[in-house]
């Protein structure tokens, strides 16, 4: 296994395309899948394109910020997206809940008057949200505002299906894979969205190019339960609605649950072992990624999870 | 492709109660509340047509007498203390909005119900705990000592974060803070 990278800051300025942006939940809950991220972009030789951020903060949380005080979650969200901003860098998050909020906080600051709001608040920190210059082929200067991508819209637009298949090492022939989307995914604002809010189709191709097989189960789109402070809230709620898509899932005789976001994963893992009637692992995608492209196991950091994927492991985890 | 059906189950014992059924008094109807949802952000709640898509697609109103629709009726008339307790029993999943065909948010009017509530009856506990770690760590998850010593296993470094990158990032978290009075709000020390 090649050593881990960070890019010294400065190269990345005219070096990677790309910012990434971990968020509170990966590096603080399920480091595994930090790790994985950095594996499958080492394999799929394109780290050169990427950088991490680490002057980034919490994006910060939808449920808390935005639920309390827009003016406060649109500041903070545009501090970070500045960050992208000084290195002409597009955004990318591997949570469906940073995802949304910068996704909703880029539209907002398209508005010149709440972003005048928010680059006064700004000024205290030395920073001022302007989106990136650019000059149109007519020759007319604009500003571009940062571009927020998920990681799933990079790998499958930006990388590519070919080039996923063509680095699996360990074809996951005979694996079940439910996917679950979470709402954020899908539905994130009003205006954008990056695939067919009622027909996504992204992650199941992705799963299926590692050789799973991604089975369809009823309610396949419908909330992890979590979202929005319900998990924080009304804990017996989001345990519900978990329930009735691990049930389904079940059902249907999926070996795992896969998931491009690492809070719809701590909810369908975590609230298994509370209920303790279904025991299906839950992945983040980057960890099944990393997986078929011959991770050590080891390195997906599956300690954190709740419900144990052993089985998997020792059916696909060997390195070739 | 196979397709199952799991049992729905209901989470509450208590009888879905219906709006009609519970007698209004003139004297609840605040006709100022539909000011201050629209101050909010949260649209106009009149425009909503009581059709209930919102409500058919909604997981928490599948699983509680806590319908969107009744919420949305209930603003538009004004009972401000009926609604109060609800706006955290959301999981902003918008599905909600995609279905209205009146164009109406429900997302975004709880949004906004949510910020009546912050400012009137004072946030819930998560919503001050996690401030706090966020203008503390400048992060909403704080990170146990398992973690750190399972970052280190895997080949990471052991705090995911540089330390001359977080605390500036942590100082400017405090100062935004400040700037928009989230402390003051929330009710959180920020220090000098
Ligand atoms: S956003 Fe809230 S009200 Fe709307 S469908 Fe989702 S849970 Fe229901
Ligand atoms: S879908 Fe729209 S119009 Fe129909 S009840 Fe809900 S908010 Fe009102």
């Amino acid at each position: 296994m090649a050593s881990i990278w960070v890019i010294d800051t400065k190269d990345a300025r005219t070096v990677a395309k790309y910012g990434l942006f971990y968020g509170c939940l990966i590096p603080n809950r399920y480091p595994g899948i930090e790790r994985s991220i950095k594996i499958i972009l080492e394999k799929l030789g394109c780290s050169q394109l990427f950088s991490e951020m680490p002057q980034a903060t919490c994006c910060p949380v939808p449920g808390i910020f935005y639920s309390s005080d827009k003016e406060t979650w649109l500041a903070i969200a545009a501090r970070n997206l500045c960050i992208a901003q000084d290195r002409k860098q597009e955004l990318v998050t591997f949570c469906n809940g940073c995802f949304s909020s910068f996704l909703m906080a880029t539209e907002q600051l398209s508005d010149p008057k709440k972003l005048g709001v928010i680059n006064r608040i700004l000024k205290n920190v030395l920073m001022k949200y302007t989106g990136i210059p650019r000059v149109t082929p007519e020759g007319r200067r604009v500003l571009d505002p940062i571009k927020v991508r998920h990681f799933i819209d990079v790998l499958y637009n930006d990388i590519g299906l070919e080039s996923i298949r063509s680095a699996v090492v360990n074809p996951l022939k005979g694996l079940k894979v439910a996917v679950h989307y979470g709402c954020h995914y899908l539905r994130p604002t009003e205006r954008e969205c990056i695939e067919d809010p009622v027909n996504p189709i992204m992650v199941d191709e992705i799963v299926e190019s590692l050789g799973a097989e991604s089975v369809n189960y009823e309610n396949k789109l419908d909330c992890c339960g979590a979202g929005g402070g319900v998990r924080s809230y009304v804990v017996d709620l989001a345990t519900a609605i978990s329930k009735d898509k691990l049930m389904n899932i079940s059902e249907v005789g999926a070996d795992l649950i896969v998931t491009p976001c690492p809070y719809c994963l701590l909810q369908l893992d975590t609230v298994q072992g509370r209920l303790e009637l279904t025991h299906i692992p839950v992945f983040h995608v980057a960890q099944l990624i990393a997986l078929a492209m011959g991770a050590e196991p080891q390195y997906l950091g599956l300690e954190a999870h709740e419900v144990q994927a052993d089985k998997i492991i020792s059916k696909y985890g060997g390195t070739k | 492709m196979a397709m199952g059906r799991a049992r729905k189950e209901f989470i509450t014992s208590e009888r879905e109660r219906l709006l009609e059924e519970v007698p209004i008094v003139d004297e609840e109807c605040n006709r100022d509340f539909i000011k201050a949802i629209i101050e909010m952000g949260g649209g106009d709640v009149q425009v909503c047509l009581q059709c209930g898509n919102c409500t058919g697609v909604c997981p928490v109103s599948l699983k509680t007498e806590n319908k969107i629709r009744n919420i949305i009726k209930m603003c538009q008339m004004g009972l401000k203390e009926k609604v109060l307790s609800t706006p955290w029993v959301c999981a902003t999943c918008h599905r909600c909005y995609e279905h209205c065909p009146a164009g109406m948010n429900p997302a975004e009017l709880i949004v906004a119900l949510r910020h009546i509530v912050v400012r009137e009856l004072g946030p819930p506990p998560f919503v001050v705990s996690i401030s706090n770690n966020v203008a503390n760590l400048g992060q909403a998850v704080e990170i146990s000592d398992e973690i750190l010593n399972l970052r280190k296993k895997i080949g990471l470094n052991e705090k995911p974060f540089d330390e001359r990158y977080r605390s500036k990032a942590i100082m400017d978290l405090k100062t935004i803070m400040k700037a928009t009075g989230y402390d003051k709000l929330i009710g959180i020390d920020l220090g000098d």
